[in-house]
């Protein structure tokens, strides 16, 4: 690899431009929803009630009855 | 004029490649297998992959299933892409033509990708029956099974890359075959393994599994699809400086 200087300048390169990337990506991101009944978006609601709690909030689901076997 | 020469020679380039998993059992065999495997997983046999057994009128479980059936499928398309003209002494001859390398690598890796495609469009029939199975009938999810399959395609671009730059290590089809599956293995899944021994070093957002299972969700988030990209060119520009140092 000592006698291609170029190549590991590319590499070197690619590696620190793909890095930069992922950090800009980071910090700018935007998701999309696709879900017909947005499921992995807080709704409005949500925000709000999460904005006054001031301490960790628990939730408990109870389930009963004829459940398919995948939840 | 010079780039329409350049496309021109590169979409040349993508149809010999076509042509050429088409005249040989390849294509097809690939095509047959992909819906083999997934038609019985997931409306024959019991188990988890199961549709019936689910209770759930989607496709979560294809998009659970699609991926490991890739990662054995993608390779064995990829393999011969350079190790064939290698060992056959045409990648000489390949290289002397009126075409750049990076067009070179970027006509195998599309006429792979291609392929992958072409395999990928009979399974939209399943979206016809999960339509009928739901209750009431034509209740499904559009939104997020244009997400999965969205995230799917990104899912085989990086694979592809992988298959890609393994094929030019090697001479030898299997020992490709072998190191492609093997790294798009560990790809996949081998940083959500590593973050289930050792869980303080958190690197599960480093494998494509939790990328792709968020996408799977139907969720489109423009990190998970600019990881996808950067594995794919980081793999592509291996494949270019390996061709380029031989």
């Amino acid at each position: 690899m000592g006698q291609h200087p170029k190549h590991i300048k590319i590499l070197v390169f690619t590696i620190v431009l793909l890095l930069g990337l992922h950090f800009l990506s980071n910090s700018i991101f935007y998701r999309f929803d696709l879900t017909q009944d947005q499921r992995y978006t807080l709704s409005e609601a949500a925000k709000n009630t999460i904005a006054e709690a001031d301490s960790p909030i628990y939730i408990d689901v109870f389930l009963q009855g004829d459940l398919p076997p995948r939840i | 004029m010079f780039l329409e020469n350049l496309s021109q020679s590169m979409i040349a380039l993508i149809k010999k490649e076509i042509r050429s998993f088409f005249a040989s059992p390849i294509g097809y065999l690939v095509i047959a297998v992909f819906l083999i495997i997934n038609g019985l997983f997931l409306w024959v046999f019991d188990g988890n992959f199961n549709i019936f057994d689910s209770g759930f009128a989607d496709l979560a479980p294809f998009f659970e299933l699609a991926p490991w059936v890739f990662i054995f499928l993608i390779p064995a398309i990829t393999m011969r892409a350079f190790s064939d003209e290698k060992r056959m002494g045409t990648l000489e001859l390949l290289l002397t033509k009126p075409i750049s390398l990076q067009q070179i690598v970027l006509g195998k890796y599309f006429g792979a990708l291609l392929l992958i495609l072409l395999a990928l469009i009979p399974t939209l029939v399943y979206i016809f029956s999960i339509s009928d199975l739901g209750n009431p009938p034509g209740n499904w999810d559009s939104g997020s099974t244009i997400g999965s399959y969205i995230g799917l395609l990104f899912l085989g671009m990086a694979y592809t890359a992988i298959g890609i730059f393994t094929s030019t290590l090697t001479e030898n089809q299997i020992v490709a075959f072998i190191i492609a599956v093997f790294l798009c293995f560990f790809m996949y899944y081998g940083f959500e393994g590593i973050s289930g021994i050792i869980p303080a070093l958190e690197v599960t957002n480093l494998g494509m599994q939790s990328h792709f299972n968020s996408v799977a969700r139907g969720v489109l988030d423009t990190r998970d699809l600019v990881y996808f990209m950067s594995v794919t060119l980081f793999f592509l520009v291996l494949t270019f400086l390996k061709l380029k140092k031989s």
